[in-house]
């Protein structure tokens, strides 16, 4: 049965009616229609839809939406109205880490995350972050490059 | 969207058996990073979900005389943060260092890696070789047992409507350990095979192999060669005959072979072998 949660996504407040087998990615992508945030694998195994949950990297295709009652969410769409999101844009740009673009999302919420972390990530740390993410276009170096671009 | 269940999330211990005495098909979540898949794939079709993420009492890394004792809810990347645990308990942050990817480690909880019991578990052989205790507790209170006798076969645990509460690990009989694993990609994969070692206060020790049998296998042969003061060269040799004679991983495994899994188990023995720091360089092949 559906039940109404309250939670936080993007710096905004909603009381959401959600049936208790939604994934947090379905509510995001289907309900709110805020669809930056990409279905890659739906098993949590290729990052596309990473997005922060209490600032935490998560993989929102394996968070149910009701495990986010109280906590606040932010999307690609979120950073979207934040000055990182353009230094990270830049960095992809001038590094051409974007090909398809279907794994961006999740990979700029995995550095934005990394960067919360610390302003000075190694390069085993960018590692580290962006591991558990696939892109089968670019042969990640050029993302790596954007990264080590910020940290500059 | 999964079939259809009611979610539930308590917010004490008490509360989670109410709702597992309320229905029988009933399934606890903590983080979710396996069960979610399964009900993806329909492998699982829980009437109620009890997610137990709230519940306090099982969080936590705490150190009480010569015990190091680990809530069930601790996420991976809690253990792999811990200074007691990296300092005390080396194989467990190297576990969770190897463990899914960064994401991953901030959702999935050791206990859940525990009551899973896959064969290739990154917390499967280091806690079978750390002799390490589970507490369980149940509406009649709490219950300690050695993690062999709890974690009895491939996706079995003694649990009976109870909930693992912690794992208990004894750092004073615990002297040196190490765990390494193989993997096909480095970033996000399950382990082909694992092993993990201890070197105990007695100078004895206890080696176990992951995904070559359906629970984490010891063989005391094996352990008694390596505690003998003259190892050498040829103790390889001898472990792996004792290795090819006594298992028999399936053939039908997705990852590797069986031949393949019986040559790497002993090969990351070597590995663990010079992290305790008792291996020189000049033992390779």
């Amino acid at each position: 049965m559906a039940k109404e949660i309250k939670t936080t996504i993007n710096n905004k407040k909603y009381k959401i009616e959600v049936p208790p087998q939604m994934t947090l990615l379905e509510l995001l992508r289907e309900k709110l229609i805020m669809t930056g945030t990409k279905e890659g694998c739906g098993n949590g195994e290729c990052g596309a839809c990473t997005v922060l949950l209490n600032d935490k990297p998560v993989r929102s295709c394996i968070v149910l939406a009701h495990e986010i009652e109280g906590k606040e969410v932010i999307t690609i769409e979120g950073l979207k109205e934040t000055g990182d999101f353009k230094e990270i844009k830049e960095a992809f740009i001038a590094e051409d880490a974007v090909q398809c673009g279907f794994c961006t999302p999740g990979f700029v919420m995995a550095i934005k995350a990394l960067l919360n972390r610390t302003k000075t990530p190694t390069d085993e740390e960018i590692k580290e972050a962006l591991g558990g993410h696939l892109c089968r276009c670019t042969g990640y170096e050029s993302i790596h490059k954007a990264v080590k671009r910020l940290v500059k | 969207m999964f079939s259809p269940f009611e979610y539930k999330r308590p917010e004490t211990i008490e509360e989670v058996f109410e709702l597992l005495n309320q229905n029988d098909n009933s399934q606890i979540v903590a983080g979710g990073t396996d069960l979610l898949v399964k009900l993806r794939e329909a492998e699982s079709s829980p009437d109620f979900l009890i997610d137990i993420k709230e519940l306090d009492e099982l969080k936590g890394i705490e150190q009480e005389n010569n015990e190091i004792k680990i809530g069930a809810l601790t996420t991976i990347t809690e253990i792999k943060e811990n200074k007691l645990i990296k300092d005390k308990l080396y194989a467990l942050y190297q576990a969770a260092s190897e463990f899914g990817c960064y994401e991953i480690r901030n959702r999935a909880t050791i206990g859940g890696n525990v009551v899973h019991a896959s064969p290739g578990a990154e917390y499967g052989v280091p806690l079978f070789a750390l002799e390490a205790e589970v507490e369980v507790v149940g509406q009649n209170g709490i219950k300690r047992l050695p993690i062999e006798e709890f974690w009895y076969d491939v996706g079995r645990v003694k649990l009976d409507n109870e909930l693992l509460k912690s794992i208990i690990i004894n750092i004073d009989k615990n002297e040196k350990s190490s765990y390494h694993r193989l993997s096909r990609v480095e970033g996000m994969d399950l382990a082909v095979v694992n092993t993990a070692l201890v070197k105990r206060s007695d100078n004895k020790y206890r080696s176990y192999f992951g995904t070559v049998a359906r629970t984490p296998y010891q063989n005391k042969k094996i352990d008694a060669i390596l505690s003998k003061e003259n190892f050498n060269k040829k103790s390889f040799k001898k472990i792996q005959d004792i290795i090819n004679e006594s298992v028999s991983p399936r053939s039908s495994s997705l990852r590797a072979s069986p031949e393949y899994k019986k040559r790497m188990v002993v090969s990351l023995l070597k590995k663990c072998l010079r992290d305790i720091g008792e291996l020189g360089d000049d033992i390779d092949g």
